[in-house]
């Protein structure tokens, strides 16, 4: 399994996109990622650092972009600046009640719940990503 | 002038020659003749009955000079030769005062005759009263001038215009025609300048107190012995006596007409010189006594008047040593309840602080030395924003006072405070403005609590609570996808459960393992053995651990632990615990990771088991393993498949991760 083999691109509603995902915890970005593909999109990543996130924003060509809120003890905002820099959109999931660890503009942002429901994720990717296409 | 005075002279001789007649014819068949008195018509029952009692009286006398007796209706008297007790009487008393001049000695004769007379006149009035039973004061007076008669003194004619009641108005006005004394004088040859006769005045005066029980003095007007017609007598309560003397005169000067106008020039040159000592002394004697009792009513007053004072100032030192007393336990009372306030003030956990109304300290309890650091000398009169309240906090506190000094209650507040070493420390406040009954502030009181301790609690629970729940959060998305990748793995549903079942109870234990060291720092050793623990057989450990063991942190111990499962599991299924002599050794050392950061590096080397060669396709064990250890903790994983038996070598990073 790597992160450049893709899912079946028949069963997207729209066209297929190029999802980053930012995820430290393995099983779940391990679940997130074959759902993303069985939904016909390619998944970039998942990556588990800051570093990591930056450099494949900065390669470009992504549709969108998945952020848990902490990365192995830090805060993914890093990687959101960069993003809102090149207008790429993203939406954040964590595991905390409240996003109160992200500085206050993006504590604005839309954040999903841990476990993130299925359809949910679903609908947030199409809303999200697919209408800044438009 | 002469045939004036030889006119009164002849009429007082025709008077004289009418009584002889009278006597001389006897009492008249029918009808009684006053002989030895002449009294008003009024008078003259009462003294025709004393004048026949008299009588008797001096009637029954026996003359004993054998004996030297005189004796007088059993009564003893003694004869005195008249002229002895007034002309010479005056003239030996004048030799022997002659060093003090002849005024000293008129007023010794004087003094001495009336007072004598005076006595003698009493004390027979007494007795004659005492004889005759009588009570009314006419039927007293009545034997005096008849006895007077009788004894030789003078005759008594008493005017009409006389008025003998028993009060200050008595008045009589009497002569004494034959007067002892002024025959005395006449016999003499010689002419006196004052009127001389005292007994007559005294004794006349003392018959009369006697009789009326008044005090009285008489004074003689006119005295043959100074060439008046007739001796001429005043009788009056000592108080009145001068000013009938002076009316008398001034009569006498006015209305010159026959009566006694011969003496009337004389009286007048005499007029100043009339009143003699004797009624002076009375007088004054009568004032002594009145000014005595008005001094002994004055006295008994004032004594009165000290005495109440006496009684009001007892009073008043009383009450006063009561008030004393009683402020005194009030006194004691207050310090009791005072102590009292400051012992529990002091005993209280809670920091108590008074301000006056400017809010400047006043005081404060122990607690609250302790959480500021100031001593009470340091502290009193200062203003708090000087000494505990942080710039920081200035502004918001000077609000609070500005209400507090309104006397709103303000709600708790809590803020920072400085204290005295400068520490910034968190306190809960609780002030209550205190008013007067008559509404007037007079200061604060603060409760203070220092709830640094307790906040920083309350935040690090706070914190837990959170990690809590994005714990089980990632916990529950993590058993959702082994869930998944078991599903795709398994070739049986019996498979599928019990791969499931050994990956969420590897799970579970190592939570277990992470409560138990409070999700901080995990014992490596005691990890390893709990997660392999279902893997032993009943031949003992088939493990075997050596090297240092670190304290790992929680996100990496589940996956090590994690790893190890899939490990486990997958020797149990194909490699050295799928036979009972296989072995599996597990060897911990430190070292570095690829950037050379502090690295653990686990390796876990099979033996004895059943021949081993590279898996043809990579299951979900590997993947989780490979997931686990470089996704998720930036490490890295190696395996090997010699013969013998599957190595795999993980090298772990102690450090380098933000956090934790």
């Amino acid at each position: 399994m790597t992160a450049d083999t893709a899912g079946s691109p028949g069963s997207a509603p729209g066209r297929a996109l190029r999802i980053l995902i930012v995820e430290d915890n393995f099983l779940a970005a391990c679940a997130m990622s074959d759902l993303i593909r069985k939904w016909g999109h390619q998944v970039v990543g998942p990556v588990a650092s800051v570093t990591d996130a930056c450099r494949l924003t900065e390669e470009g060509r992504l549709n969108g972009a998945i952020l848990d809120v902490n990365i192995r003890g830090g805060s993914s905002a890093e990687v959101a600046r960069l993003l809102d820099e090149k207008h790429t959109p993203f939406f954040f999931v964590t595991g905390y009640a409240s996003p109160s660890v992200l500085p206050d503009p993006l504590s604005k942002r839309c954040c999903l719940r841990k476990p993130v429901d299925e359809r949910v994720l679903r609908s947030t990717i199409d809303q999200e990503f697919q209408r800044r296409e438009e | 002038m002469d045939s004036l005075n030889t006119k009164a002279q002849l009429l007082a001789e025709i008077e004289a020659l009418h009584v002889r007649l009278r006597e001389q014819h006897g009492t008249m068949p029918g009808e009684a003749v006053l002989s030895t008195v002449r009294v008003p018509a009024p008078f003259r029952e009462p003294f025709l009955k004393a004048q026949e009692y008299v009588a008797r009286y001096f009637a029954d006398r026996v003359e004993d000079p054998t004996r030297s007796t005189i004796s007088i209706s059993g009564e003893r008297y003694i004869l005195v030769r008249a002229a002895s007790m007034s002309v010479e009487f005056f003239d030996m008393v004048t030799s022997l005062y002659k060093d003090q001049g002849p005024k000293e000695a008129r007023a010794v004769t004087n003094n001495l005759l009336f007072d004598l007379a005076h006595a003698i006149g009493k004390a027979d009035a007494k007795s004659f009263h005492a004889r005759m039973g009588v009570t009314d004061p006419i039927s007293r007076l009545s034997a005096g001038p008849i006895h007077f008669a009788f004894s030789g003194w003078a005759f008594v004619e008493i005017h009409p215009e006389s008025s003998p009641t028993p009060d200050e108005g008595y008045y009589l006005i009497y002569d004494h025609p034959f007067s002892f004394e002024s025959d005395a004088w006449l016999k003499s040859g010689r002419r006196s300048e004052r009127p001389v006769c005292i007994m007559n005045c005294g004794y006349s005066s003392g018959w009369c107190e006697e009789s009326f029980g008044l005090p009285l003095v008489a004074a003689e007007v006119r005295c043959v012995a100074c060439g008046d017609a007739h001796c001429r007598f005043i009788m009056a309560p000592p108080s009145r006596i001068e000013e009938h003397i002076a009316r008398f005169h001034e009569r006498a000067r006015g209305g010159a007409g026959g009566t006694g106008g011969g003496g009337a020039p004389r009286g007048t040159r005499r007029a100043g010189a009339i009143v003699p000592e004797f009624f002076q002394r009375k007088r004054l004697e009568e004032a002594l006594r009145e000014a005595n009792a008005g001094l002994e009513e004055r006295v008994a007053r004032r004594t009165e008047d000290l005495e109440r004072a006496n009684r009001a100032l007892q009073t008043e030192v009383a009450e006063r040593v009561r008030a004393e007393r009683q402020q005194a336990s009030l006194q004691r009372e207050r310090d009791e309840l005072l102590e009292r306030l400051q012992l529990q003030l002091n005993l209280m956990p809670i920091g108590c602080i008074l301000n006056d109304a400017q809010m400047r300290f006043t005081y404060r309890n122990r607690a609250a030395q302790h959480i500021f650091g100031y001593r009470f000398e340091e502290v009193v009169g200062r203003h708090p924003s000087e000494l505990i309240i942080p710039a920081s906090a200035q502004d918001d506190v000077a609000a609070i006072f500005r209400r507090v000094a309104r006397g709103e209650t303000v709600a708790p507040v809590i803020g920072e405070n400085r204290t005295r070493d400068g520490r910034i420390i968190i306190c809960e406040w609780h002030n209550t403005p205190l008013h007067r009954p008559d509404g007037e502030i007079i200061g604060v009181m603060s409760m203070v609590q220092d709830i640094t301790e307790r906040q920083q609690g309350e935040q690090r629970q706070t914190l837990l609570m959170r990690e809590l729940d994005h714990r089980v959060k990632n916990t529950l998305a993590s058993v959702l996808s082994i869930l998944d990748n078991t599903v795709t793995d398994a070739p049986s549903l019996a498979s599928f459960r019990d791969s499931f079942r050994g990956r969420i109870l590897a799970l579970a234990r190592t939570h277990e393992a992470l409560a138990h060291g409070r999700w901080s720092n995990v014992d490596l050793a005691e990890m390893i053995r709990s997660t392999l623990e279902p893997f032993s057989r009943d031949g003992g450990p088939a493990f075997t651990l050596s090297g240092p063991v670190a304290a790992l942190p929680s996100e990496a111990a589940i996956a090590v632990c994690m790893s190890l499962h899939e490990l486990a599991t997958n020797a149990a299924k194909y490699g050295a615990l799928s036979v009972p002599q296989g072995r599996i050794e597990i060897v911990t050392r430190y070292d570095a990771d690829d950037a050379g950061r502090p690295a653990l590096e686990l390796t876990w080397s099979e033996d004895a088991g059943p021949a081993v060669s590279p898996p043809t396709r990579q299951g979900f064990g590997i993947t989780l393993i490979h997931g686990m250890i470089s996704h998720e903790l930036g490490g890295r994983v190696e395996f090997e498949f010699p013969a013998r038996g599957l190595v795999c070598r993980m090298v772990l990073p102690l450090t380098g991760r933000e956090g934790l």
